[in-house]
């Protein structure tokens, strides 16, 4: 058993990443190249809880000897936003620029006096956007052209989940093997109901179901890993099935992990960390709300109703927080990390995320 | 050989076993079309495809496919197997069925080659929004003989498939789940086209039924009539089932920011109704 030191973070200073080193060094460089007449704003695109925000605040770090400001929401939310813009230095940072738009007519307002500012500014922008927003406004305005630098944040390997980890947490953990050595199924059957309209009867066929963490956390490490067998540390499997179930998101592993820890007391487990699944069942219309709460990341439940003034948004708040999807504060609606993956798989199939 | 020993040769290998063994043939033939139609048509509405790029088209497309190559071995398993028809008797029924033509099968004919040719060809599938012969509707099946379309008043018309011969085919769709969509709206002449022109391209981006990609752009377009001005938005519907439903959205939200900014609908219109009040 092997006892390691973690020190958690929590609601203190930004969330400590490691993995984003390459993308700061490439912005680093091209904000030493940007002069007045050469300069190339900067686009951020990610997915969401993968660390935009604490990147830019990394950034604004980096930047701390030039003239720089730095806006998180509060530029989005501020009516008087151009004003400030016009007061900020050279460099400007902005955060969660999708929430500067709404899905409505006459929401894009504030995203066209943005995006006009911009392109008359000898300032150098330097911009976070929620990826589905983005695949989305990038066929109504030419981002690409006023955003030529764009970076796409990467999915992190086990290795820096387990940095992350490690430099976010704060009590002594213990990592151990499972309580039984019997390996994970990784084909289970279940059960799929065919109605057969001739005889007005259901019937439950069984199928087969392929728990592809269970097949990967078997074979991956084998093949990826330089490693063999025997040295693989307990911890090593612990944090690719930590990598495998977050899909390499920072903030989605954080959750898992943080619903994982059994306790301060007990010893961390490969079986502990499991990876959410959560069943969505719903209407297009719904899932299109679904999908703009997905798009925004935070918004308020009069502004969906705002977007679909003929939709039944309490009850489908109701439903989603039900259903672990989302969490409402204060009226606002966010996506919860860990039901991330199953929202962008669901509006897959619906076709509404490409 | 003469033709009459074939024929009668024919004839004396019909009795109660092979009549049964044929119907048998054709029963099974049938209950596998059946299923295996049951079990494509409801894969095909799986959501899931989606997620690795199959749409329900795709799958769909199979069914004709499937259910042609059903036919022809059952009808291949009576003769042949059953009937023990040889070159020479196959020569013969095609001499019959030539004078059968001749009267008055020819329909019947075209119909079952148009089927074949569908097929082969594609110029529509199961699936596909198409106008054929004056009717417009989503392809319910094709059949040996019929295609079945659905049109948008949940009417069932049987199109035979010899249509594909005399009439032009159009596909909205052409097997892709998404379809372009055209909105139009008509505005008085002396109201802010531009404004309008920029509240319908809003109301078309921001629906949610819209496709927006590389392959699926928007344009709004307008053009200038003696009485009023036409404006244009296409835009391709997520799915074209939301044909309908992708119109009804653009318009009603168009309609309802227009009032707002004081965008009126054509005078002749108005004059037109008040007229008729």
């Amino acid at each position: 058993m092997a006892f390691t030191q973690c020190v958690l973070k929590e609601n203190g200073s930004p969330l400590e990443l490691s993995g984003f080193d390459e993308i700061l060094e490439n912005i680093k460089e091209t904000i030493e190249k940007t002069d007045l007449s050469s300069r190339a704003n900067i686009a951020i695109i990610a997915e969401p809880f993968s660390g935009r925000s604490e990147l830019l605040y990394k950034i604004s770090e980096m930047c701390q000897d030039r003239e720089t400001k730095i806006f998180f929401n509060r530029l989005v939310n501020d009516d008087n936003f151009l004003q400030i813009l016009k007061k900020s230095g050279n460099v400007v940072l902005v955060d969660n620029c999708q929430l500067l738009c709404s899905r409505r007519i006459g929401g894009f307002e504030k995203l066209d006096l943005f995006l006009n500012a911009i392109a008359l500014s000898n300032k150098l922008y330097i911009t976070t956007w929620n990826k589905f927003s983005w695949d989305y406004l990038r066929f109504i305005y030419p981002l690409e052209s006023i955003f030529p630098v764009r970076f796409e944040l990467p999915r992190l390997v086990a290795d820096e989940l387990k940095s992350m980890v490690m430099a976010n947490c704060e009590w002594k953990l213990a990592f151990a093997e499972d309580a039984t050595t019997k390996k994970e199924n990784w084909i289970e059957s279940s059960e799929f109901p065919i109605f057969l309209k001739p005889l007005k009867k259901t019937i439950v066929v069984p199928i087969p179901k392929i728990d592809y963490l269970a097949l990967r956390s078997r074979f991956q490490a084998k093949i990826k890993s330089p490693k063999k067998e025997d040295e693989t540390t307990i911890e090593d499997k612990i944090f690719q099935r930590l990598k495998d179930a977050s899909q390499g998101n920072p903030g989605v592993a954080k959750s898992i992990w943080k619903k994982s820890i059994p306790g301060a007391e007990d010893a961390i487990r490969p079986a502990d960390i499991h990876k959410p699944e959560h069943k969505i069942d719903m209407k297009y219309d719904q899932a299109f709300l679904l999908y703009i709460i997905l798009c925004m990341e935070c918004i308020s439940i009069d502004e969906l109703k705002g977007i679909d003034p003929n939709a039944n948004v309490d009850r489908l708040v109701q439903y989603l927080e039900r259903a672990g999807l989302i969490s409402v504060e204060n009226k606002l609606l966010s996506i919860l990390p860990e039901a991330l993956h199953s929202i962008e798989n669901f509006l897959k199939n619906m076709r509404l995320v490409g | 050989m003469a033709s009459g020993d074939l024929l009668s040769g024919f004839f004396q290998s019909i009795n109660a076993s092979t009549v049964f063994k044929s119907l048998a043939a054709l029963l099974l033939a049938i209950v596998a079309i059946r299923i295996s139609t049951y079990v494509l048509t409801h894969l095909s509405e799986w959501k899931v495809l989606n997620t690795f790029g199959i749409n329900r088209i795709t799958v769909k497309m199979l069914i004709p496919l499937l259910k042609f190559s059903i036919y022809f071995a059952a009808i291949y398993y009576i003769l042949v197997v059953i009937f023990d028809i040889g070159s020479n008797q196959i020569i013969l029924f095609s001499g019959l069925l030539g004078a059968g033509l001749g009267f008055g099968l020819q329909n019947l004919f075209a119909d079952v080659v148009g089927g074949i040719l569908t097929v082969a060809e594609r110029p529509y599938q199961i699936g596909d929004k198409i106008t054929i012969g004056g009717h417009y509707g989503e392809v319910k099946d094709i059949g040996l003989r019929v295609t079945w379309l659905v049109t948008p008043d949940d009417n069932l018309v049987s199109v035979p498939n010899g249509s594909i011969f005399k009439d032009p085919v159009s596909s909205a769709n052409a097997g892709n789940l998404e379809m372009m969509v055209a909105i139009d709206l008509f505005i008085d002449p002396s109201c802010d086209a531009n404004l309008a022109m920029n509240i319908l391209k809003e109301a078309l981006v921001t629906s949610k039924y819209i496709r927006l990609s590389e392959k699926h752009p928007y344009v709004i377009l307008i053009k200038d009539f003696p009485f009023y001005k036409r404006i244009r938005a296409k835009g391709y519907a997520n799915d074209f089932r939301f044909e309908f439903l992708f119109e009804t959205d653009v318009t009603r939200r168009a309609w309802q920011e227009f009032k707002q900014v004081g965008i009126r609908p054509p005078r002749i219109g108005i004059e037109i109704a008040e007229k008729e009040v």
